[in-house]
């Protein structure tokens, strides 16, 4: 079975909503006002109030003070809004989905913790776009989410073996398989027409050594990823730190004794956001 | 029991339980070392916070 044949498995599974592709076709047009991209999010009422929640959560600091739309925009910028949407939009569209082996709540927190942790790693390293990062870390693990809703009872056998410490939960679905959710993260979100720089971070976010052409930006998300799961916030199946890549660590560029500081910022948002996505 | 016997005992759990976490991540790397000091220092602090609460 390929990864295109196992998405291909997942009964119903959901496509992004309409008003992200209209958000990127307004963003597409050099020209575009204000007040168009505003009424495109607005026709979405759930999707804006969210992105309302959003844009005064600890992820901006804004707190309480962005009370439109066209402001949220103004404020934080057009491409961020529409990662925003996407985000949103993702959450929205599984939320529903029944997974059994892990909780979808705690699937989703942890994937919010490795967008934060990627994000205060591209800030403390100065990294460019570092809002970029925080879509990065939300959407890496996006592939396992497939794995649980299309093979439940061969994933549940593989979190059992994973919890009795047979190896990692990554290494177990490639034996078992033959890929791994990084593929079938990417292969998902291909079909989904997202940009390819995303893509290509969720497809290789283990890194795995220099074979594996993971670049900076998936180097992050590796590390933010090791970082939420040493602090257990949240799960998407591995109760266990997955194994540094040392080549990785090097390209991400953070000092060890910045270290506690990735820990402590990215728990001072993490219940804040959580509550903006889930409330 | 006494408060610092119980102390010392519940901080070594809070290390135990770390340390099963980090089973397959430690192998003496420097920034795998940060990270668990950094974690089992939040738990430290946590868990120190959770008992004056309680008091």
């Amino acid at each position: 079975m390929t990864p295109s044949e196992l998405i291909g498995r997942v009964p119903d599974l959901p496509s992004l909503p309409e008003v992200y592709f209209q958000v990127d076709r307004v963003l597409q047009d050099p020209d575009f006002s204000l007040q168009e991209l505003s009424e495109v999010i607005e026709r979405e009422p759930a999707i804006a109030a969210r992105l309302l929640r959003l844009a005064n959560s600890a992820l901006y600091g804004f707190s309480g003070h962005i009370d439109t739309i066209q402001r949220a925009v103004t404020m934080i910028g057009s491409d961020e809004i529409r990662d925003l949407i996407l985000s949103s939009a993702v959450l929205s569209a599984f939320k529903r989905m029944p997974v059994g082996a892990v909780s979808m709540r705690s699937f989703w927190e942890h994937s919010i913790a490795c967008g934060l942790a990627a994000r205060n790693i591209a800030a403390l390293t100065g990294a460019a776009n570092m809002q970029r990062y925080y879509i990065y870390g939300l959407l890496h693990d996006i592939g396992r989410l497939v794995l649980f809703l299309a093979l439940p009872q061969r994933m549940g056998d593989l979190l059992i073996r994973h919890r009795n410490s047979e190896g990692h939960l990554v290494d177990l679905e490639h034996d078992a398989l033959g890929f791994t959710h990084e593929t079938v993260g990417g292969t998902l979100l291909e079909g989904w027409r997202l940009p390819r720089a995303l893509v290509g971070v969720v497809a290789r976010h283990h890194c795995n050594g220099e074979e594996s052409g993971a670049g900076r930006e998936a180097a992050v998300v590796h590390f933010a990823d090791l970082t939420v799961n040493a602090m257990s916030m949240g799960s998407s199946g591995t109760r266990l730190v997955p194994e540094l890549d040392e080549r990785a660590w090097e390209r991400v560029g953070l000092e060890v004794d910045e270290i506690p500081i990735l820990c402590a910022d990215t728990l001072e948002q993490f219940e804040n956001v959580v509550a903006a996505f889930f409330d | 029991m006494d408060v610092s016997a119980y102390q010392s005992n519940h901080q070594a759990k809070l290390k135990q339980a770390l340390e099963r976490r980090f089973q397959l991540a430690w192998h003496g790397h420097p920034a795998v070392r940060g990270l668990f000091s950094a974690c089992l220092r939040i738990a430290l602090e946590h868990s120190r916070e959770r008992r004056h609460d309680t008091l």
